[in-house]
């Protein structure tokens, strides 16, 4: 007579040799000491590529909406209203005139204010 | 009434501490009972090795979280019994865990000393121990391979004590009745 533990035992007693194997793998395993990890920056930095790439996206993405949210003073003046180019220098030589004029006494001659073109000026010099 | 494991004096607390011998010492009691219990539930030699190789890595591993000393088989049986269910989840076979009996726990008498099974019924024993649902099984075979309570089959494998009783019940009582009959 048996207990049902007996044999259920007996049953798989010749997996022993199996199991001592397994069980000297694994206790193996702990008596080893765990290998030092060494890490170059090389892979320092390959283990941070994913980083990089997800902070370089952000950037772009907060460019993008920061260009398209606040456009140029200039790019907001619609294209018929914009100045000609004369009309530029017709107003800067007006400004320089009045702030010639203000800080001395002696009127200032419109056309000594305004300088020529470099080319007129050599066609003068020669002339001369 | 103690356990199998509850009666000895196992080098837990070194094991603890790490030391490889008392670890070998602790694997070498269990590696047996552990393989027949994970064998009969998995019926595959090759699975049933790599389900106690896990368990003892497991164990290594986790071995922090064991509070009571004295459970450590129960604990390790435990780590074991939830392979197998994961195994049973992967083989879609999930169903025939939950197969379930009547929840009613009737009075259990008997330990399992008291089943002696005579030369001649081993083999018929051990067909009807495969024969059973599995989780009858799991609690018959816990109960006769190291004799845990039913508090700890209960912890074990993670079910109401009421439904321990209960599979318990029934398959003894179909042991029983395979017994007298031969």
């Amino acid at each position: 007579m048996k207990t049902p533990r007996e044999i259920l035992l007996e049953q798989h007693e010749a997996m022993a040799p199996k199991l001592d194997a397994l069980r000297a793998g694994v206790v193996a395993g702990l008596a080893r000491p765990p290998a030092r990890e060494t890490m170059s920056w090389r892979d320092f930095a390959r283990s941070l590529r994913w980083h990089f790439a997800g902070l370089s996206a952000a950037w772009v993405v907060v460019a993008v909406l920061n260009m398209g949210s606040s456009p140029s003073p200039v790019a907001m003046i619609p294209r018929d209203k914009m100045p000609t180019p004369q009309q530029l220098w017709a107003s800067l030589r007006e400004s320089r005139r009045l702030l010639l004029e203000y800080s001395s006494d002696a009127p200032v001659a419109e056309a000594a204010a305004v300088p020529g073109r470099r080319s007129e000026a050599a066609i003068q010099q020669a002339v001369v | 009434m103690l356990g199998v494991a509850e009666r000895e004096q196992l080098p837990v607390q070194q094991a603890k501490a790490g030391e490889p011998e008392a670890w070998s010492v602790l694997f070498r009691r269990y590696q047996l009972p552990l393989y027949v219990y994970v064998f009969q539930l998995a019926r595959d030699e090759q699975t049933s090795l790599d389900i106690v190789q896990e368990t003892f890595l497991a164990a290594v591993r986790h071995i922090g979280s064991l509070r009571d000393d004295a459970k450590f088989g129960g604990w390790l049986f435990g780590i074991a019994h939830q392979k197998c269910a994961q195994l049973w989840r992967r083989q879609n076979r999930a169903a025939a865990w939950r197969e379930e009996i009547a929840e009613t726990p009737p009075d259990l008498d008997a330990g399992p000393d008291e089943l002696l099974i005579r030369r001649e019924q081993e083999e018929e024993f051990m067909r009807l121990v495969n024969e059973l649902p599995p989780p009858q099984r799991s609690v018959l075979l816990l109960h006769f391979v190291e004799d845990f309570s039913l508090e700890q089959i209960a912890e074990i494998t993670q079910t109401p004590l009421g439904t321990v009783k209960s599979r318990l019940h029934y398959a003894k009582r179909a042991l029983r009745k395979l017994l007298e009959e031969k």
